[in-house]
Parts: structure tokens; sequence; C-alpha cells
């Protein structure tokens, strides 16, 4: 096994087979220094959640619970048509379009959702130095939500490559792991800031 | 051992195990204070020791499965070239 121009493959008297793509190795690497990031991130503000004698502090906003719960549901959603797109790809690549549109709109639906949710959040009291509920929630949930933008990004880019027939499986792989673990994030967030 | 040496030493003992308590530098020498916090310090701990193994042993295991996978394929197939660009 070896590192042979950019792959991790397996190579045996001159044959060489592709175990996984640059693109999707280094997109791991990069999700699981994230994670420890997101992990130190949610183990602080448990603590210091865990030692408050109040909360939410005093004078600070409840969380929208209900309303973000939607908003949950539509970025689950959007991996469920991901992955559609993803089966769907590897036998037509033109039809793949239509469960690749719906998963951008409805991440799209996300990250705008939590835009309007922070600008209530901000009249209503709750800004990044009002209080550790403030400070910890625009942290944790404005570094997903940067997450959550970049990610689209790369959707959007990753499209555009399927609307000119240049996407390649590997790309389209390498973008999905961005997607999931967007997704996969985010349920851990909301149990542990907004419940 | 000398009696400078001795208070030297004492000094020193004393300044390690009280400077700590009255730094607080340490997170966990002030989260034990109440109950949840100590709970919350020690899932943190758990958490942030576990999760980096887990990572790396998960894909320890994916990697072998799939290197038996590929094997197990070329066994199967004997003539199968692919080539990387």
């Amino acid at each position: 096994m070896s590192a042979k121009s950019g792959r991790l493959h397996l190579a045996a008297e001159g044959t060489s087979t592709q175990i996984i793509s640059s693109g999707v190795l280094g997109m791991l690497l990069f999700v699981l220094t994230e994670i420890m990031l997101f992990a130190g991130l949610v183990s602080a503000f448990s603590i210091i959640k865990a030692g408050a004698i109040v909360w939410p502090p005093p004078g600070q906003p409840r969380l929208p619970v209900e309303e973000t719960l939607l908003n949950t549901a539509a970025l689950l959603l959007s991996a469920v048509f991901l992955y559609r797109a993803h089966v769907v790809f590897k036998r037509d690549r033109k039809a793949a379009s239509q469960p690749f549109v719906i998963a951008l709109l409805l991440g799209a639906f996300f990250v705008v959702f939590q835009g309007f949710e922070w600008t209530q959040l901000i009249a209503e009291g709750l800004t990044i130095t009002s209080s550790t509920l403030g400070s910890f929630f625009y942290l944790i949930v404005g570094l997903h939500a940067l997450h959550a933008v970049a990610a689209l990004g790369a959707l959007v880019w990753a499209w555009r490559r399927l609307q000119r027939g240049w996407l390649a499986d590997t790309h389209f792989a390498t973008v999905q792991v961005l997607w999931y673990f967007v997704v996969a994030l985010w349920p851990v967030i909301y149990g542990v800031v907004y419940l | 051992m000398s009696a400078l040496r001795r208070v030297a030493v004492a000094c020193s003992v004393w300044g390690l195990l009280a400077l700590p308590r009255a730094a607080e530098a340490c997170a966990v020498c002030t989260g034990g204070e109440n109950e949840q916090s100590a709970i919350a310090f020690r899932y943190a701990t758990a958490v942030l020791s576990l999760l980096p193994i887990g990572l790396i042993g998960g894909g320890m295991l994916w990697l072998r499965r799939r290197l038996r996978q590929i094997e197990a394929e070329e066994l199967a197939e004997p003539v199968r070239v692919s080539v990387s660009r």
C-alpha cells in the first residue's frame, strides 16, 4: 500500500487498485479535525451550562426549540436527497440533477432560516456579549453555519459541473462527505445547545 | 541534607500543593464545586478522550475491510488493472 500519485492505493506486480480517492481522503481528514474542534466547543458549553445556577441566564430569551426542529428536519431531508442523487447519478447522470437541486434548496433553506432566527434573537437581546449563552450560541451555531455555507458553495460547484456533464464520481463523493458532516453535526448541536 | 536545603524542599512541596488551589488555573479544580458540573466534566473528558480513538479506530477498521474486499474481488477477477491519474 502506498500513496503514489496522491491516492491511497494497493500496488502489486505492476497493478494498482484505488482504495479511496485523494479528494475523499483529504475531506475525511478535514472533517476529523473539525469534529474535534466542535467536540471541544460542545464540551466547554456543556460544562458551563451544568455549572450555571439558572439556565438560560436571567434576562436572556429562550432559544426557538420548535422552529429549529423544523429547520433540523429540512437539513436531514437534504442529506436524504443528496444520497438519492448519488444513487441516481451512478445510473443516469442527468436524472441526478432533480434530487440534487432539492438537496441544495433544502440546505439553502436551513441557512436562510438560521439567519432569520439570529435576527430575531438579536432583537430579543441575545448577543455575543450579552451572556455566556449568547457567546457560546453564536460561536457554536455560527461556526456550524459557516461550514454549512461553505458546504453549500461546494454543492453549487458540484451541481454546475453536473449540469455541464463534468462531474466525476470522486468529486461528488468528496462534496457528499462535507455535506454529511454538516448534517450529522447539527442534531448534536441542537440537542446540546437548544434543548 | 543541610537545613537550607530542607527548607527549600519543604517550600517547594508546599508551593506545589498549595498554589494550584490559590490559582484555580485548572478548570477541573473548580469544576467539582457542584455535582452537575462534576458529571459534565466526567462526560466531557470521556467524550474528548474516546472520540479521536474511535475515529481513528473506525477509519482503520474501514480500511482493513476495504482491503479485504479488494483482495476478494481481485481473487475472483485476476486480470484487473486500474490506472491512477
